[in-house]
């Protein structure tokens, strides 16, 4: 499915952009905080796609509702047409 | 080798390395006299630029929030084995503290402004090259960022370095107390680099585990820690990058977790308990105050040491009459806490300190040069130590002349109260004990205190014998 494949283009996209040591890091960061932080990293990661992905269905339902709706209406709140 | 400051004066004091500036290559911090320098070397020179490009530092000195800094010339600083790029002169602090003798409180203010940094820094493409409480020092009971050199160029997709340290040093201290009760003073001092995550996730019962804070921060951190051995998780460090927004998301909700964090103390701590039952409005305090305000008046001290300061009334009574600043000492933690408290609200030049009379703080770290001691700090003007020999002479033992050599050690002058077997408070430490101590009486105090000092003022404030005395040191007799 295209959406699918987009959704995993993302998170790659977002999880092996380089990583670029820090200059002058004379602190050693210890393996247990980078995981997390990678693991933070990927949750931001795929709340972003998830996101992305919610606007597009949001976005499908607005279509939608507005095709149905007269112009007139289109402005009211929630309540009035789908 | 030998340094020295290229200067015109005759005869220059010495300039020394100040031995707890050695871990980052990028510089290091000297002292001239009472002057401090910190050297920029060439490593770190394209960094200094780009942090001095970005605004930050002025942003961050007019806040408060950092040391002010003035650049002098490089060759200033001759003999060196590489000449540094930058040379930086801070005004000198008056008092260093370390994080193990920081009430909760302070540690709590100190990890703030950590984060509040972190946050400003970030925001201008600015990241640390540290977290270490360390390079955070207390001008009353505002803290401020000291280490100028931290500042790096933030590189997008870096991870937060000093994640770690941030953990071991502020984070993990403060979840000793908020989460058992247990302050972190003893600990951080056997400790000093902190309180690893495995440790005190060891000790978290499941259902805190679950918390999701405490879940990444402590309890995976310390168990993923183990795994440093295995080749493939320092690929992954080498591989993936950290989004910005996980960033400073991170610092956002360390901050407001960190801000929420209350002691868990069971029931009040004696001595807070103490200052509650005991009007300070009373015709003794008032005595005491009157007393404390006509020796600042008299002898001018600048820094004041208030030992066994309870919540600090006598220090804000000192400074009322106007001495510049005050370092209050309690063991008490709920009594420092509230201290703490009221000089931050109040804007005093109070900072409340946690210390056990009879086992003040040590030197310490690397080469034991690199934290210094109690007495090694001991550059008070003035020392007050009222209510307090009853409680060192007499329930832990120390002879009288021990005691009061030991506090005319601390300053060439102050105020000490004597408080006399018949005061209830002596009749109370008593109780369930044996008198063996037949020399605790005014004539052998005061014995003892003339053999050091000489004996400017003295005066009765309570109907109980309760006496102050104000001394001045004799030449001879300097610690």
């Amino acid at each position: 499915m295209v959406h699918r494949k987009r959704v995993i283009a993302a998170w790659l996209a977002v999880q092996l952009a380089g990583f670029s040591a820090a200059a002058h890091a004379y602190l050693d960061p210890g393996t247990g905080s980078i995981l997390v932080q990678s693991l933070l990293a990927g949750i931001a990661g795929a709340v972003a796609v998830i996101s992305l992905y919610w606007q597009r269905v949001k976005a499908f339902f607005v279509n939608l509702r507005k095709s149905r709706d007269t112009p007139s209406s289109a402005s009211s709140p929630d309540n009035d047409g789908v | 080798m030998h340094l020295r400051l290229t200067t015109t004066e005759s005869d220059p004091p010495a300039l020394r390395a100040e031995p707890g500036s050695f871990r980052d290559p990028g510089g290091r911090v000297y002292w001239y006299g009472d002057r401090v320098l910190r050297t920029v070397m060439p490593s770190a020179a394209a960094d200094f630029e780009y942090v001095e490009a970005s605004g930050l530092i002025p942003h961050l000195v007019e806040r408060g929030m950092l040391i002010p800094q003035t650049q002098r010339p490089p060759e200033m600083l001759a003999g060196l084995a590489s000449p540094p790029a930058y040379l930086l002169e801070h005004p000198k602090l008056d008092f260093i503290s370390h994080p193990y003798e920081w009430p909760f409180r302070a540690l709590q203010a100190a990890a703030l402004l950590q984060l509040d940094l972190y946050l400003e820094a970030l925001d201008r493409g600015v990241t640390l090259s540290d977290a270490t409480a360390y390079n955070i020092q207390f001008e009353g009971a505002r803290p401020m960022f000291i280490d100028r050199l931290s500042f790096r160029r933030y590189v997008d997709g870096q991870f937060w370095l000093g994640h770690r340290q941030f953990c071991e040093q502020f984070l993990n201290p403060l979840l000793l107390r908020a989460k058992f009760g247990i302050p972190h003073n003893a600990w951080l001092r056997g400790s000093p680099e902190g309180i690893g995550a495995a440790e005190l996730s060891a000790l978290l019962p499941l259902r805190q585990k679950l918390s999701w804070r405490v879940l990444t921060n402590v309890v995976m951190q310390g168990s993923l820690q183990k795994t440093r051995s295995s080749d493939a998780h320092s690929a992954i460090a080498g591989k993936l990058r950290f989004p910005k927004a996980a960033f400073v998301r991170l610092l956002r909700g360390l901050r407001e977790w960190i801000a929420s964090l209350h002691p868990a103390d069971r029931q009040p701590t004696t001595w807070q308990e103490y200052s509650r039952r005991h009007s300070y409005g009373s015709a003794e305090a008032d005595a005491k105050r009157n007393f404390i305000t006509r020796f600042v008046n008299e002898s001018q001290p600048r820094m004041i040491w208030d030992i066994g300061c309870n919540t600090g009334d006598y220090s804000v009574a000192a400074l009322q009459a106007g001495a510049r600043s005050a370092i209050g000492f309690d063991f008490d933690q709920g009594a420092l806490d509230i201290g703490f408290d009221r000089a931050r609200s109040q804007r005093l030049a109070l900072l409340p300190l946690f210390l056990d009379v009879t086992n003040p703080a040590p030197d310490q770290g690397w080469s034991q040069g690199e934290r210094r001691g109690l007495r090694a700090r001991a550059t008070a003007d003035a020392v007050l130590a009222l209510a307090l020999i009853h409680h060192v002479a007499i329930s832990k033992n120390v002879p009288l002349a021990d005691v009061v050599s030991w506090l005319t050690a601390l300053a060439p002058r102050g105020v000490i109260e004597f408080v006399p077997k018949t005061d209830p408070m002596v009749v109370e430490l008593l109780r369930l004990r044996e008198d063996i101590f037949p020399d605790y009486n005014e004539a052998h105090f005061v014995s003892c205190l003339q053999q050091r000092a000489r004996i400017v003022a003295r005066e009765t404030v309570s109907a109980t014998g309760r006496t102050l005395f104000a001394f001045q040191r004799t030449a001879g007799s300097s610690p």
